[in-house]
């Protein structure tokens, strides 16, 4: 069966940087991309001049925000800006040895220092592409797909945070030893867009969570993170992201996922 | 007094409440419900008087503020399509004071096998079974009607449910749920004790039980005491209506082939255990 993407509406969008105009074809595909995330929005890139436009649009076409990111290079140059990230980043990973991820839209390559691979895992989509250095010798049916949803999430993010994306393969660094669940993806497109979506408390259902603490947040969640997302009001996620276990991290973006699942607290991008 | 009166005071307080947000949106029986609202008057007035006189105790307060919350879950889910609050609504009656008494009293049930195969029936956050299986290892069937199981929500906080307490778990979507064919005879334990699970009702319940369970297998009900009125008017805005009083449901059990049924009240809440002969 061949899947095409139609257009159902045209956006007209001007850059608040340069005051350029677009029309933007809203397609089967946007719509479907906004659908499955967990804010409801996808963000469509305008790359142009030295800096990008993301348009964010939700599930019924319509506009709901615009950001402007610098480019680290101009997409006519097609040159990667290299970034090399410390191997302190690599720190308390069981599977992952190395990396490099390329992100074709904002015109930057991160790579690790190279370690000893058992498994190569590399896919591409759309503007990105993933290596990975597996040092054990995972599944490769088991892990593929862990690889497919990774290029998936950061093809449709817009972080200029190498943090954010090193973070996200962090994150999928335990995943890999887990079979892909229903809101895996979730989970990886808050980690790998940290920095530039906030939580925002929504009452009374925040309030009724702190004082009733239901059982399956407090007790299967790290109770004090709960709490402190809880307090927070409204916080970027990269600030409260901030576990060094991979482990932990993992827990505290299902933490907010599962705050976000209750009504508790609202994710914004900003 | 009756026990739990001040529960039943409290929810008879609380339909003025629920009857005014009805207006805000459209529920399947709100004509019902206004009627019912309106024909509660001397009732409501009565029970005010009663409970102006007293200091509500925190438990008290606090089953009236998840009840209010339970109102508000219903207009976002009805006018805004928002099951979030459904989810937080039913995990929120399971903190209820009386609701974690009974549903501890039910988990601690000395006769359960170890590594059960338990039925779930019909909610959101299956808390009873998840326990369970981090204490006794069960296998765990949610049995969801359709129209709940195609949330996608809901379907996310089942999957987290499973996850995070490391459930062997499925779920079946059923049509009909007294038509569970293919779990006939499968279950050493089945469980209810959500608002969906009672919305299901005593008797498709009861001949849920009996068709699922193994000969010997236990049944683990916890239900609400709307036999009387507050709380029977209240949870029809969840379209759940009256369980019998815990000794019809005793005796219904007995003629229906349990033995060693047991009945534990707390307030306004019953938990019925029992063995299938």
């Amino acid at each position: 069966m061949i899947f095409t993407s139609f257009t159902l509406k045209v956006l007209k969008v001007r850059c608040p940087q340069c005051g350029a105009e677009f029309t933007l074809d809203v397609t089967t595909a946007v719509l479907n991309e906004a659908s499955q995330s967990p804010m409801g929005l996808a963000g469509v890139a305008l790359p142009h001049g030295d800096h990008v436009l993301v348009v964010y649009v939700d599930s019924s076409g319509g506009e709901r925000g615009l950001r402007v990111f610098k480019s680290f290079q101009t997409p006519a140059a097609r040159q990667m800006t290299e970034v090399l990230v410390p191997s302190d980043a690599l720190k308390g990973l069981r599977n992952i040895g190395g990396f490099t991820i390329e992100l074709g839209k904002l015109g930057l390559r991160l790579t690790s220092p190279a370690g000893r691979a058992a498994l190569l895992l590399k896919g591409r989509k759309g503007d990105t592409s993933i290596e990975l250095e597996l040092v054990r010798n995972l599944d490769y049916q088991a892990a593929r797909p862990w690889l497919e949803m990774l290029l998936e999430v950061i093809d449709t993010s817009y972080s200029i945070e190498v943090a954010d994306y090193v973070n996200s393969l962090r994150v999928l660094d335990v995943l890999l030893e887990e079979r892909p669940f229903v809101y895996a993806r979730q989970v990886l497109w808050l980690v790998a867009n940290s920095s530039i979506v906030k939580t925002r408390l929504r009452m009374p259902e925040a309030q009724l969570v702190r004082t009733l603490k239901p059982s399956a947040i407090f007790e299967r969640y790290g109770g004090g993170f709960v709490s402190r997302v809880l307090e927070s009001g409204e916080a970027r996620l990269r600030e409260l992201l901030t576990a060094e276990s991979p482990q932990l991290l993992l827990s505290s973006a299902e933490a907010i996922l599962a705050l976000y699942r209750r009504g508790a607290v609202d994710l914004v991008v900003t | 007094m009756y026990a739990g009166s001040l529960y039943y005071d409290v929810s008879l307080t609380l339909v003025p409440e629920a009857v005014r947000l009805l207006r805000e949106f459209d529920h399947p029986n709100k004509a019902e419900l206004l009627q019912a609202g309106s024909q509660l008057y001397s009732f409501v007035a009565n029970a005010s008087e009663r409970l102006r006189a007293i200091t509500l105790p925190p438990e008290l307060q606090q089953f009236r503020e998840v009840m209010r919350y339970g109102f508000l879950s219903l207009k976002r889910v009805f006018a805004e399509g928002d099951w979030r609050a459904h989810v937080l609504f039913t995990e929120l009656v399971a903190e209820l004071k009386p609701y974690r008494h009974l549903l501890e009293w039910l988990l601690r049930a000395p006769s359960l096998p170890s590594k059960p195969s338990v039925v779930e029936v019909n909610t959101v956050a299956p808390l009873f079974s998840a326990k369970l299986s981090a204490g006794a290892g069960a296998s765990v069937t949610l049995v969801q009607k359709r129209e709940l199981a195609e949330v996608s929500i809901v379907g996310e906080v089942v999957e987290e449910y499973f996850r995070r307490y490391d459930v062997q778990g499925q779920v079946v979507e059923l049509e009909d749920l007294s038509r569970p064919a293919a779990l006939k005879g499968t279950a050493d334990v089945i469980f209810a004790g959500s608002p969906d699970a009672w919305k299901v009702g005593w008797d498709t319940l009861l001949s849920l039980a009996l068709t699922v369970l193994k000969p010997k297998g236990y049944l683990a009900y916890l239900l609400p005491g709307n036999f009387r009125e507050g709380l029977k008017t209240l949870l029809r805005f969840w379209d759940i209506s009256p369980f019998p009083e815990p000794l019809q449901a005793v005796e219904r059990l007995r003629k229906s082939g349990f033995g060693n049924v047991i009945v534990n009240t707390q307030e306004c809440f019953y938990a019925i255990f029992a063995q299938r002969r």
